[in-house]
């Protein structure tokens, strides 16, 4: 295990959002994390990337980590390009290797030449999405962070970004967290889904996705025997007892 | 359909019916309430062919962007001064209030006093208006950062430099940009009522002169050429924040 909370506690504005909750990642993989809205996906995902401090338990993350934020969070008066350079900057790269970086993982997810130079304000929903994903992979990470990565984004796109990021996940080492609120989705890209439940939030079920679906009829599948899990439906289901509205 | 959009013909009817309005003033009050507008565009016509307008044009601008650098400059070093220093920034913001708040004609007033006649008045008080439009709008800029970029930044382990030049500075541009269009718009208009009244030198001061010798003529001649330089000034103001602004906005 190289990536893990152990007992973290995370406490915002005097609200206690997660507490005692345990997840560790292997070196590789892909997880996904499940949950209610405002159950505290965003914040698991911020406490493991260090932006939010620990009031209790510890953090242990060694390695590169790299984040994809729920909104694509693009800096609005750069280019595409330099938005997709900008972790490679972070690192010291200069302005020029940053862009050939940079372009070679946006051409990756996909996003056609003819829109590098533009700005965020004018690219779509699902082309900042890219960018913001391409600008995570850029910087090589060991784990990548991905809040609802996927969402807005159409069929064809999804399916295109999980192959990469599927791909990528299989040639090197690399571990993924990523929230979803999709089953089926959560069943094609994971191979473990962990679902947060409670207030404070801590991960309820974790469950291995295997055999891993070949094709997306076995991922319907997957997923439909997932819902059905008792403890899944009662946390996935909107009005579970203990969740303050 | 015609090539010419409906507003371009409209803008020109709006034209067309103040110089009729001007004509009509003319016939019915005579030639000491407006001059003919023939013969003001025809003076205007040899103020250019004679070489005349050039002097009082150049030290118009000399003063409007003299006064707008001087005052830019002061209102973001002292703004970006007052987001560093929170108590400095506080006494600032309570001398700018009152310098918001002072009417040019005041410090025009004023700073005949302090510069005498025909002095350093037009920069000052154009200086006087900009700085803490620009200070104001700079703290402005400083206070409101976004949260959102700058966990960005500490996400990717961006390094100071970077978090300045990438997300910080083009921020502060954005917030600061608006207050200097407006300031360089206004600092004409200020130049010229300086101008007027210290009846020194600019195209404010021709006008004096001109109204001194009850020429009718010429005052509106160069009441003529100081809206044709306001409107061409507009117009290019217009013109490079365009694009600009296109580009930034978050
Ligand atoms: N900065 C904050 N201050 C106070 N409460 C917060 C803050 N950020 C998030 N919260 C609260 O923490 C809870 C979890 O938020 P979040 O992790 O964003 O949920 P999720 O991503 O699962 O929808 C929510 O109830 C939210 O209202
Ligand atoms: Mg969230």
């Amino acid at each position: 295990m190289r990536f893990a909370l152990e007992q973290a506690c995370v406490r915002l504005g005097g609200r206690i959002v997660l507490d005692g909750l345990d997840l560790a990642l292997a070196r590789r993989g892909i997880t996904v994390v499940m949950g209610l809205s405002g159950i505290g996906k965003t914040t698991l995902l911020n406490a493991m990337a260090g932006l939010v401090p620990l009031d209790g338990g510890r953090r242990r993350i060694d390695g590169r980590v790299a984040m994809v934020f729920q909104d694509a969070r693009l800096v609005p008066w750069q280019s595409a390009l330099d938005n997709a350079g900008f972790g490679v900057r972070a690192l010291g790269a200069g302005k020029a290797h940053a862009r050939e970086q940079a372009a070679a993982w946006l051409a990756r997810t996909g996003l056609a030449c003819e829109h590098w130079y533009k700005r965020p304000d004018a690219l779509s929903g699902g082309m900042q999405r890219r960018v913001a994903l391409a600008r995570a992979l850029a910087v090589v990470p060991d784990l990548l962070l991905m809040d609802e990565p996927f969402t807005g984004l159409d069929m064809a796109s999804c399916t295109r970004l999980r192959d990469v990021l599927r791909q990528w996940a299989a040639e090197r080492e690399l571990a993924i967290l990523c929230v979803s609120h999709d089953p089926v989705e959560a069943a094609l890209l994971a191979d473990r889904i962990v679902v947060l439940g409670g207030a404070p939030a801590t991960a309820r079920v974790d469950l291995p996705v295997s055999p891993r679906p070949a094709d997306a009829a076995e991922a319907y599948a997957f997923a439909a025997g997932f819902m059905r899990h008792p403890e899944v439906a009662a946390l996935l289901a909107s009005g579970e007892e203990d969740h303050p509205v | 359909m015609a090539p010419v959009p409906r507003r371009i013909v409209f803008a020109v009817l709006g034209l067309l019916t103040l110089l009729l309005a001007w004509q009509a003033a003319f016939v019915r009050g005579g030639p000491f309430v407006m001059p003919r507008p023939a013969d003001t565009l025809w003076r205007c016509l040899a103020l250019v062919r004679d070489g005349a307008l050039w002097r009082p044009v150049a030290l118009t601008a000399a003063h409007a962007l003299g006064g707008f650098a001087v005052g830019a400059w002061a209102g973001l070093l002292l703004g970006l001064a007052g987001g560093a220093w929170r108590d400095l920034g506080a006494t600032l913001q309570g001398v700018s209030t009152i310098a918001l708040g002072m009417p040019p004609i005041i410090w025009i007033v004023l700073a005949l006093f302090w510069f005498g006649p025909q002095g350093a008045t037009p920069v000052f008080v154009v200086a006087v208006g900009v700085a803490p439009v620009v200070f104001a709008a700079t703290m402005a800029g400083l206070h409101d950062t976004s949260p959102a970029l700058e966990e960005l930044a500490t996400a990717f382990g961006a390094s100071w430099r970077q978090r300045l030049f990438e997300v910080r500075v083009p921020q502060l541009a954005v917030a600061v940009a608006p207050a200097l269009a407006t300031a360089l718009g206004f600092s004409w208009k200020i130049a010229l009522m300086a101008e007027v009244i210290d009846a020194g030198d600019g195209i404010g001061g021709a006008i004096a002169t001109a109204r001194a010798q009850l020429d009718m003529v010429d005052t509106m001649a160069w009441v003529v050429v100081a809206l044709a330089l306001l409107l061409g000034a507009d117009a290019l103001l217009a013109l490079a924040i365009r694009p600009a602004a296109g580009r930034s906005r978050p």
